[in-house]
């Protein structure tokens, strides 16, 4: 059963409007792709899942989701859109990984598995992008934990937050009492005037639709 | 030094930046390069590639992606074999591109031979890229080490044709274990005789039906990028 909301919090912010000429826009969407693609920022060069965690840890007094970070929280790093070959990169576990090593966490336990490929958000039209239904059936939970008090998900982007909610919704399948939350390195916004710049913590909600299977991402 | 026609040594992290551990895996120690094209490389950077033997189909949707792609300022990477690759390669040429060749062979040598030309006017004009020192013998694996190359120079790979023994799958396969873009052309998923392609969308490749789907792939800028706190 999908759950009715879930609670998340992102550091940065990119703002995926097509054709925007804006250098703002068009820098945002090459950190987007840094991210994703595990590469380097800043001077001396960053990797930038390592710059996402030391961050946290830098500014975790004032995030708006430092509450998150808790000592016994487990963090679980989302799976990809479709099963993975040993040794592929995966950005989710790295920023967890560099979470942790930050002091953050108690430990990562990758335990949501992708069984079955779903279309990837980021070449779907919104009407097309996978459902948190799609995303609940395509996952397994290994069940690794006897029974964790607090599970943060880990994700490098979240869109409208489907993903999530699908993976959340396995997990408390598994473990009914376990509080369940979502991080992001970073979220995507649609336009460029609702923009304000890359480094942007919020703390919100992801909420289902249920009348029409969609999600709702607030901010 | 390449300014005059010469060869440079390099490493991958001088042509590409820093490597995360994914990528230093299969990179090679170290990369020779020449022609006049700026170190570090330029981006973004998409490979076309494909069969030896291709359909006139292949050869078509080769030049067309290529040429969309020059005009969305990408630089064209393929691997100077004959059919899809060469097709890529001189349709970024005579679209008023930019080019990389990444070669199986030492600089020196040229397969198929009938590219050698082609080759030259690279390495005039553009840019050629060996892991093979000057010298040593080609082996069958060299193609296989070299798709491995291809893949990590590039953002996006696009295979416009293959059967399920083409080398290029290679290519196919290190580009999803980079976490890069792969895209599969339509026609080669709509040909009920190869399997092997259909097997990788169920690792994470993209059936490519409009070539702006590339597009959201590509970064416009690799280097440098700082983020303001």
């Amino acid at each position: 059963m999908i759950l009715p909301q879930l609670e998340f919090g992102s550091l940065l912010t990119y703002c995926s409007q097509k054709n925007s000429t804006s250098q703002e826009v068009i820098h945002s969407k090459s950190i987007m792709l840094a991210l994703k693609n595990g590469r380097f920022i800043g001077q001396p060069p960053v990797e930038m899942p390592q710059w996402i965690a030391r961050s946290v840890k830098h500014d975790i007094s004032t995030l708006p989701f430092s509450s998150f970070f808790q000592d016994d929280t487990i963090l679980v790093p989302m799976p990809k859109s479709a099963p993975m070959q040993k040794g592929t990169l995966w950005v989710p576990e790295r920023i967890a990984s560099n979470l942790l090593n930050q002091g953050l966490g108690e430990k990562v336990v990758p335990m949501l598995e992708r069984v079955i490929a779903v279309p990837k958000s980021a070449w779907s039209t919104p009407q097309d992008r996978p459902l948190p239904q799609q995303h609940y059936d395509s996952m397994i939970v290994q069940k690794a934990l006897a029974d964790p008090r607090r599970i943060l998900l880990i994700d490098d982007i979240v869109t409208r937050g489907s993903t999530f909610l699908g993976g959340a919704s396995r997990i408390r399948d598994v473990y009914p009492n376990c509080e369940v939350r979502a991080f992001a390195g970073m979220r995507a916004i649609t336009y460029e005037s609702d923009f304000v710049k890359e480094y942007h913590p919020v703390k919100g909600e992801i909420t289902y639709r249920q009348m029409v299977g969609d999600t709702i991402r607030f901010p | 030094m390449r300014q005059g026609g010469g060869i440079a040594t390099l490493t991958p992290e001088m042509l590409l930046g820093p490597l995360n551990d994914v990528e230093q895996k299969y990179a090679p120690a170290r990369l020779f390069v020449a022609g006049p094209m700026e170190i570090p490389l330029p981006s973004p950077r998409v490979s076309i590639v494909g069969s030896r033997k291709a359909s006139k189909n292949g050869l078509e949707a080769a030049k067309e992606i290529a040429k969309f792609l020059v005009r969305k300022k990408t630089i064209i990477v393929s691997g100077l074999a004959e059919g899809i690759d060469t097709a890529a390669h001189t349709s970024a040429i005579s679209n008023g591109g930019r080019t990389i060749a990444v070669i199986a062979t030492p600089l020196d040598k040229s397969y198929p031979a009938g590219n050698a030309g082609l080759q030259e006017k690279i390495m005039r004009e553009h840019l050629v890229i060996s892991q093979f020192e000057i010298g040593k013998r080609v082996f069958k694996q060299n193609f296989i080490f070299r798709n491995r190359t291809m893949a990590l120079i590039s953002n996006a790979t696009v295979i416009v044709e293959a059967k399920d023994d083409s080398g290029s799958l290679h290519q196919g396969w290190e580009a999803l274990r980079l976490g890069r873009s792969l895209f599969i052309w339509r026609d080669v998923l709509d040909d009920p005789s190869v399997k092997v392609p259909q097997d990788m969308l169920n690792y994470g490749a993209i059936r490519l039906d409009e070539l702006e789907e590339i597009l959201p792939s590509l970064p416009q800028n690799e280097s440098f990028l700082e983020i303001a706190q």
